[in-house]
């Protein structure tokens, strides 16, 4: 080769990993939809792209008036500017963290008092306001320093003597595999057997719920780690009798090496109550959370580019998304390849990550028209339920609470995360509204909740509200319908729909129907 | 989910008498077979059985009722009888159910490794032990999904009063029990306030919000979100309104958590 071409050759190496992630995304997706005879669906609209990328950014849907800002916008460039606006919006923080959480406990945690988490919810969001490099944040959480009051430490108050439970859910959430089966037994048909299952667990059992104070009525909880014990390996589950003591299990790296340790103390440190446990001279949790969250890790980079592709895209490349094996192959290899690359090249900055996978077409393609509710092939937009928190803060949004309330006006009552509702109603009703295995299913008791519930007497906020404005009779009706349609499904009514609409409305229909009959319908349920 | 082959359960509810001829002269078992069979399941459906749990948390010994140990540690006050199943002795205090015996199936072999009354719960109610990342169906739920009616106007799952909250699971919301209190009150927010014309006109401007969305997006979305029914006008509106499924049946769609089970 001649110096020539050499650099002829570093400089497309060069370009090609210039090229912004966004394009790169297009192309590969683009190249499979050939490939597979799929149509691409246009591009989105503004009303649609608007209502898609605020709540998904910022878990909420725009006001009115940012909605008519945006919509009446002409210059070429608003799309950027606008995702630019929203990942620095503060709610973008709550919006991450809140999803964030979710994953991390869901909504029925196991484990005592892990219910209350403040400490660790607000933990969470300030990572999404400093934009702490996912990698820094996920192995600061899987040291466990600090308390339940002022760090992630409650994380592992889930897994109180269950090191096998938090292997589990570390391994499914940090690292995108399921180990579940093989606790029991060698995994029937993926890679893992029953020793990677316990070789990963190994590293978990020293861990202890230390009680370490008291902040008003809550208790304040640390993980201590013992300088010694291991976790006892009794073979296949099938083959267990009660009595039969099983064999300590040395760590050891999923599909990688034994951890090289130092012997067991030789003298077991005491946990004082009330006091910060001491760290161990030896700590294994350390050496796990460094490899689990190193960039260098097989599964980790991989687990988190597609994990956030998933969110914002609607499935991910392998899907789902916390099982992948050799058996569940990505649909779009190449493309895995480049976002985990990217993510790896530029330092787990989600931010930047989101702001390459919204701004490509293929996050902006249109979702209307297209049936499939999570397209394999990305051939148009995904449609999701909106989260428990993103209905209510949609509803918030669109009857004028919120305004109010920024206003310095009525205060609420109760000054929950779901106000003015009830948040036990509200998570109950909608915090899972799905089968588990990704069916959306909504229930009679959500139907209930909407019909009879307190929804109604949301909608009547008074001054300032969106009922008052469409119920004033002495504006022009189009002008009311308008903003009706603006304030809840973020876009203008079609001509159809102001007819349908006014006809109610001059016949006597009170405006809160009117408004009830969009904060309940599919089109504000979904994000699409 | 996997159970015992349906072999292993004809052979021994054979035994039992009662038992439902199919049509093929097969014979239905246990509820557990429904799952997998679904002729069985079927057959169960044309002869409109139901399924009665009675939890009697904290309830009478099996010492002292279907499984007594007279003259060992565990033997209490009370002795057995006979029963009129030859071999099959319950306590003393029971006569009457002596006589019906040959219609109860007793399980005295039952042993779990849940040290704690509620993973005692939960292992009875859904077969399974609690794990942290799947949500196990409670039987309630796994009836109604395969013996439930589709389009009917009463709730498939009731629950009165509860203990053990295992619910739909990963079922979904639509399996869900219809909870009803101890006390025999309805669910919360069965009862609106609304007069019916009023609510007639409301749903009436609801479904046609509904069909827009469904010209516009041409999506499956629609008919997943549960439709207003009807309210039947007249004096019994709203009781009767109360008991609608407006369900809609279930499609697939992209999950509200993020993950796949962990999240769930």
């Amino acid at each position: 080769m001649t110096y020539r071409s050499l650099c002829l050759a570093l400089l497309l190496a060069g370009m090609a990993s210039a090229q912004p992630l966004r394009d790169v995304i297009d192309t590969e997706i683009a190249k499979a939809q050939q490939r597979e005879k799929v149509k691409a669906a246009p591009l989105a609209g503004d009303s649609e792209f608007l209502r898609r990328i605020t709540l998904d950014l910022v878990g909420t849907i725009p006001s009115h008036d940012e909605t008519v800002t945006f919509l009446d916008d002409k210059t070429s460039d608003k799309r950027a500017k606008l995702i630019d606006r929203l990942l620095d919006d503060p709610r973008f923080a709550q919006a991450q963290a809140d999803r964030w959480d979710l994953i991390l406990f869901g909504r029925n945690p196991p484990g005592f008092d892990t219910y209350k988490r403040e400490g660790f919810q607000t933990w969470l969001r300030t990572r999404f306001e400093k934009n702490v490099p996912y990698d820094a944040w996920a192995k600061e959480l899987l040291r466990a320093e600090g308390t339940s009051a002022d760090s992630s430490a409650m994380y592992f108050a889930q897994y109180r003597n269950a090191p096998e439970d938090a292997n589990e859910a570390i391994s499914q959430i940090f690292l995108g595999v399921q180990l579940h089966c093989a606790r029991c037994h060698d995994h029937p048909f993926e890679e893992w057997s029953q020793r990677d299952f316990y070789g990963m667990a190994a590293f978990l059992a020293r861990l202890e719920v230390v009680t370490v104070g008291k902040k008003g009525n809550d208790t304040i909880y640390a993980i201590g780690e013992r300088g010694t014990g291991d976790i006892l390996f009794t073979g296949p589950a099938k083959d267990a009798v009660p009595g039969k003591k099983g064999e300590p299990v040395k760590p050891k790296f999923l599909h990688g090496d034994p951890l090289k340790e130092p012997a067991a103390a030789a003298k077991e440190a005491k946990f004082v109550a009330n006091q910060m446990p001491p760290k161990p001279e030896f700590s294994r949790l350390d050496a796990f959370a460094n490899w689990v969250a190193s960039p260098t890790n097989p599964y980790f980079a991989k687990a988190i580019a597609n994990r956030v592709w998933g969110q914002f895209l609607g499935r991910g490349l392998v899907h789902p998304v916390d099982n992948m094996s050799p058996s569940n192959k990505p649909t779009h290899p190449e493309l895995l390849d480049a976002l985990t690359r990217g993510m790896v090249e530029n330092k787990f900055d989600l931010k930047w990550y989101i702001r390459e996978l919204v701004n490509s077409r293929t996050y902006q393609a249109s979702g209307l028209g297209s049936g499939e509710p999570m397209p394999s092939w990305f051939q148009h937009a995904r449609t999701r339920p909106l989260l428990a928190e993103e209905l209510a803060d949609a509803w918030r949004v669109a009857t004028g609470h919120a305004a109010i309330e920024a206003a310095g006006g009525k205060k609420p009552a109760n000054t929950g995360r779901f106000r003015p509702l009830e948040s036990g109603y509200v998570l109950r009703f909608f915090g899972s509204p799905n089968t588990g295995t990704g069916d959306f299913q909504g229930g009679l008791h959500e139907h209930l909740y909407l019909n009879n519930g307190p929804l109604m007497q949301m909608i009547s906020a008074g001054k300032g509200s969106l009922e008052e404005f469409v119920g004033d009779k002495t504006k022009p009706i189009e002008g009311r319908i308008d903003r009706l349609y603006l304030a809840t499904l973020s876009r203008r009514p079609t001509e159809k729909e102001r007819a349908k609409f006014a006809k109610f409305l001059t016949e006597g229909g009170p405006a809160g129907d009117a408004i009830w009959v969009l904060l309940t319908c599919s089109e504000f349920r979904f994000n699409h | 989910m996997r159970f015992d082959p349906a072999s292993n359960h004809l052979s021994r509810r054979a035994l039992l008498k009662g038992t439902l001829a199919t049509a093929g002269g097969a014979v239905v078992m246990n509820w557990g077979g429904l799952t997998s069979m679904p002729a069985l399941a079927e057959e169960v459906k044309k002869h409109q059985k139901h399924c009665i749990l009675l939890w009697m948390n904290g309830g009478a010994s099996q010492f002292e009722t279907f499984d007594m140990k007279p003259g060992r540690p565990t033997g209490g006050p009370f002795r057995p009888i006979s029963t009129n199943v030859p071999g099959l002795q319950i306590c003393e205090l029971m006569p009457h159910l002596s006589k019906q015996m040959d219609k109860v199936a007793v399980i005295r072999s039952m042993r779990t490794s849940e040290v704690d009354h509620p993973g005692g719960i939960y292992l009875m109610h859904t077969g399974y032990r609690s794990s942290s990342t799947v949500r196990f169906p409670e039987v309630g739920a796994i009836v109604a999904k395969y013996q439930g009616r589709d389009g009917t106007s009463l709730p498939n799952f009731i629950k009165l009063a509860t203990n053990g909250e295992a619910g739909a699971g990963f079922l979904g919301p639509k399996y869900q029990p219809f909870g009803i209190g101890s006390e025999g009150g309805m669910p919360q927010f069965s009862f609106g306030q609304m007069e019916a014309g009023r609510e007639l006109k409301r749903h009436d401007l609801r479904s046609f919000a509904e069909e827009q969305f469904d010209d516009a997006s041409h999506s499956e979305v629609g008919k997943m979100h549960p439709k207003p029914t009807r309210p039947h006008a007249g004096s019994r509106a709203d009781a009767r309104r109360s008991r609608s499924t407006p369900s809609g049946p279930n499609r697939r769609t992209a999950t509200a958590t993020a993950s796949s089970a962990s999240a769930a």
